[in-house]
């Protein structure tokens, strides 16, 4: 049960970290993650340089991305294998979310 | 080419920043921007078009090896680097509509900046009790033996570490007072 709970700690991941990972499903650098979260979140979430600074220093320390490339001083990441786990465990909990949800009739 | 420069000293406390950005753009509103930080709090400007800039300070110690992509990362972004001042970043961003003006979009990474802060407040605090207790705490300014100048350097030194300490003390309460503030935000 370690690996299980090896992807379990990580839940849930914050709207941004969430996103972060969304958008390294393929290899992108810093400024396209910005973007990239921008138009996937639909203009909700926008992540600022330095809080992506520090998310990406930590995932790549729990080895949720990895650095596969580099260009002029930009780093290239993607998403590891425990990364895309731990982001289709957290789109499964949200899925059950946006369901129990919208059994509530608003207004 | 010669344009007119202003050296300025403005003290500010480590809980301060966001006061010390607010300033930093009213300063660039009446034209004086911000040119480079020498020292901590201390300040050079140039005079030029007033315009709305903002300005954010990041805290972070020197990580050389990750430097250029730190700073990369912030450029591609849109910002631009003025100086550092005590391990505190200058950036700054020229306001335009629909244009992101922070470099710290949620609360965790918000509190992880007055983490660093606190963590390196706190072992300066520790480091200067420490010294402290080796150099005076026997009080070398009333041996028998040393000469008058001597005697004079240890009492000013004494004196200095006697208000340094408790200011140091009132940073790390009120640094860690901000970080409860952020933690009860984070619902």
């Amino acid at each position: 049960m370690s690996g299980h709970d090896e992807i379990e700690k990580y839940l849930p991941l914050t709207e941004s970290t969430y996103y972060i990972l969304l958008a390294l499903a393929e290899p992108l650098h810093g400024y396209g993650v910005m973007q990239k979260v921008e138009s996937l979140s639909e203009g909700t979430v926008s992540v600022g340089p330095g809080t992506l600074y520090g998310a990406f220093q930590t995932l790549e320390k729990e080895a949720l991305i990895v650095k596969v490339d580099e260009e002029e001083r930009r780093k290239i990441f993607a998403l590891t294998g425990k990364g895309r786990e731990v982001l289709r465990k957290q789109v499964n909990r949200l899925a059950i979310m946006v369901r129990s949800g919208s059994a509530i009739q608003f207004g | 080419m010669n344009a007119a420069t202003w050296k300025r000293t403005r003290w500010f406390w480590a809980w301060q920043d966001e006061k010390e950005e607010a300033w930093l753009e009213e300063m660039s509103q009446t034209g004086w921007h911000l040119r480079s930080v020498q020292i901590p709090c201390r300040y050079t400007f140039a005079i030029g078009e007033p315009c709305r800039t903002v300005y954010r300070l990041d805290f972070r110690p020197a990580d050389k090896a990750q430097w250029q992509e730190y700073r990369q990362l912030f450029e591609d972004a849109g910002w631009e680097y003025v100086g550092e001042g005590s391990a505190w970043r200058y950036w700054r961003k020229p306001v335009a509509t629909g244009e992101a003006t922070e470099i710290f979009t949620d609360t965790e990474s918000k509190l992880a900046k007055y983490e660093r802060l606190l963590a390196f407040t706190g072992f300066f605090l520790v480091f200067l009790v420490f010294m402290g207790t080796i150099l005076f705490a026997n009080r070398p300014w009333v041996r028998s033996d040393p000469t008058p100048a001597i005697s004079a350097m240890y009492l000013v030194g004494a004196i200095l570490y006697a208000v340094i300490i408790p200011l140091y003390m009132v940073a790390v309460a009120q640094l860690v007072r901000r970080i409860r503030r952020l933690k009860k935000q984070a619902l």
